[in-house]
């Protein structure tokens, strides 16, 4: 399967932090859902692809041309969308139309106005009367009117209420439906990515500590809950993290691990998160 | 490049309609003035100031993130501010040299008087925005504004100091002379080519800068 982004051995330091040795690969057709605690290094990572930082080492490839050699060549098909909408409020939707469409070559006016008017947004309002949801929502429509094969959302619905990202998240459908196109999407709500991520990237501390198709995730790990005194019989090698509370303990481990008769709960993607990252720190 | 001029004079429609009206009264007082000196001012102000405010709206809205992650390139992004100081400030200098030659006219002074001290100043202006540019880029808008506030006041004050301890007449004869004519061909040039040199200083101070 071909990549839509390739990326070998990418490090960046900073004075307090480093992200180190990193190696990663969307395929093309999917959506790869790249999760972290704050401060690990997901927003760096995007600003790495981007180009909007310098690296110190290793190798970026989008759409197999180098992302700083051919940089112009490969912004012309990525849609980029963050947290908040870097438009200046005194401009109209409208205006953003006009300003595109000299900026991407391949800019489509009809596209941009057929979202705009699918998402109920007001074209000769400024931009400062919108609210959050409607901001995230101009910031993708111009990420999705230009012919772009690549998508590259950071906490692009973080303060949104359920309805709009649900909203958002049946687009990201949409525009995954072309077996050329890739999304790759940095967010907190681990649920927006159980609905539509293939792979889970999870970066802790500046390192990738898994990179796995979601499906696999989920449907190999699970959580057992038992008492202190079960868990203390336990073969600990099995047991991938753990926490204590007042009713007993609940343990992160692989399905197949589990003994005949072992109740186990899903894991979601926040609990082997959390799992893994208290078990590394215990 | 069309793009990101286009979203700088959209961004500042509203203030450029209004520094419009302010330069259109200006001009209507100066009829009853002895002179037009101060007129003359406005285009070294206006180029500046626009170009502030464009970089300003730019930072408050964190756009350079967003801008670097589309297909323009730094240097594109760099020159895009020079290109819209340079209409502003060109625009002005447009804009003020009928005024000028009408006031004076209305007036009943000599039309061609000023047009040197027009020359000089707009020569200063550019001087000034060469300097401008690669401060704000490199320690942001707000530090620069302080910076350049403090340049025109002394600007002003000189100019002030100057006008009250010598004679317009004398000031008119110096601009007449070869030495005026030499400042008149100097200045310029020295203007224009620093203007030149701050766009590529301002160039390899934004592809330093990350975001």
């Amino acid at each position: 399967m071909e990549n839509i982004l390739e990326i070998r051995g990418l490090s960046r330091g900073f004075e307090q932090f480093q992200l180190k040795d990193i190696n990663l690969e969307i395929p093309k057709g999917c959506i790869m859902g790249l999760v972290g605690e704050n401060g690990a290094g997901k927003s760096t990572l995007i600003k790495l692809i981007l180009n909007l930082i310098h690296r110190d080492a290793g190798t970026i490839q989008i759409f197999g041309m180098d992302n700083i050699q051919q940089e112009r060549q490969i912004k012309e098909q990525i849609g980029v969308v963050f947290d908040e909408c870097h438009f200046s409020p005194t401009l109209r939707a409208k205006d953003v139309d006009s300003i595109m469409k000299h900026i991407y070559q391949n800019w489509d006016s009809a596209c941009f106005r057929q979202y705009l008017s699918r998402f109920r947004l007001p074209e000769k309002q400024s931009i400062k009367t919108y609210s959050r949801g409607m901001t995230m929502k101009l910031s993708i429509a111009v990420a999705l009117s230009h012919q772009a094969k690549f998508l590259v959302l950071d906490e692009a619905t973080s303060g949104l209420d359920p309805i709009v990202r649900d909203e958002i998240l049946d687009l990201f459908f949409e525009f995954i439906q072309e077996e050329d196109r890739g999304v790759l999407i940095s967010s907190h709500i681990t649920s927006d990515l159980e609905k539509i991520a293939d792979y889970i990237t999870f970066l802790h501390e500046g390192k990738i500590f898994f990179c796995e198709p979601k499906d696999r995730l989920l449907d190999d790990y699970g959580v057992l809950k038992c008492t202190a005194e079960e868990f203390n019989a336990m073969d600990k090698g099995i047991v991938l993290g753990h926490r204590a509370n007042r009713f007993g303990v609940e343990a992160l481990i692989r399905r197949k691990d589990a003994k005949a008769g072992q109740m186990m709960d899903p894991a979601g993607i926040e609990d082997v998160m959390l799992f893994l990252v208290k078990g590394e720190s215990e | 490049m069309i793009g990101l001029l286009r979203k700088d004079f959209l961004i500042l429609r509203k203030e450029l309609l209004l520094l419009l009206g302010v330069v259109l009264f200006n001009a209507i007082i100066h009829l009853e003035a002895k002179s037009s000196l101060s007129l003359v001012i406005l285009p070294v102000v206006l180029g500046m100031v626009l170009s502030l405010a464009s970089m300003a709206y730019d930072e408050k809205s964190k756009w350079d993130g967003y801008a670097r992650s589309l297909p323009v390139t730094s240097k594109h992004l760099v020159l895009s501010k020079y290109l819209f100081g340079t209409c502003c400030y060109g625009g002005s200098v447009a804009l003020m040299l009928p005024l000028l030659v009408l006031v004076d006219w209305l007036a009943g002074r000599s039309v061609t008087a000023m047009l040197p001290f027009l020359l000089s100043f707009s020569a200063i202006a550019l001087f000034l925005m060469a300097v401008m540019f690669p401060i704000a880029f490199q320690i942001g808008v707000i530090k620069t504004r302080f910076v350049m506030v403090m340049v025109i006041i002394l600007i002003a004050v000189v100019t002030g100091l100057l006008y009250s301890q010598v004679q317009e007449s004398d000031i008119q004869q110096i601009f007449h002379s070869g030495l005026g004519v030499l400042c008149a061909v100097a200045v310029p040039a020295i203007s224009v080519v620093s203007y030149v040199v701050s766009f590529w200083i301002s160039v390899g101070i934004y592809r330093r800068k990350e975001v």
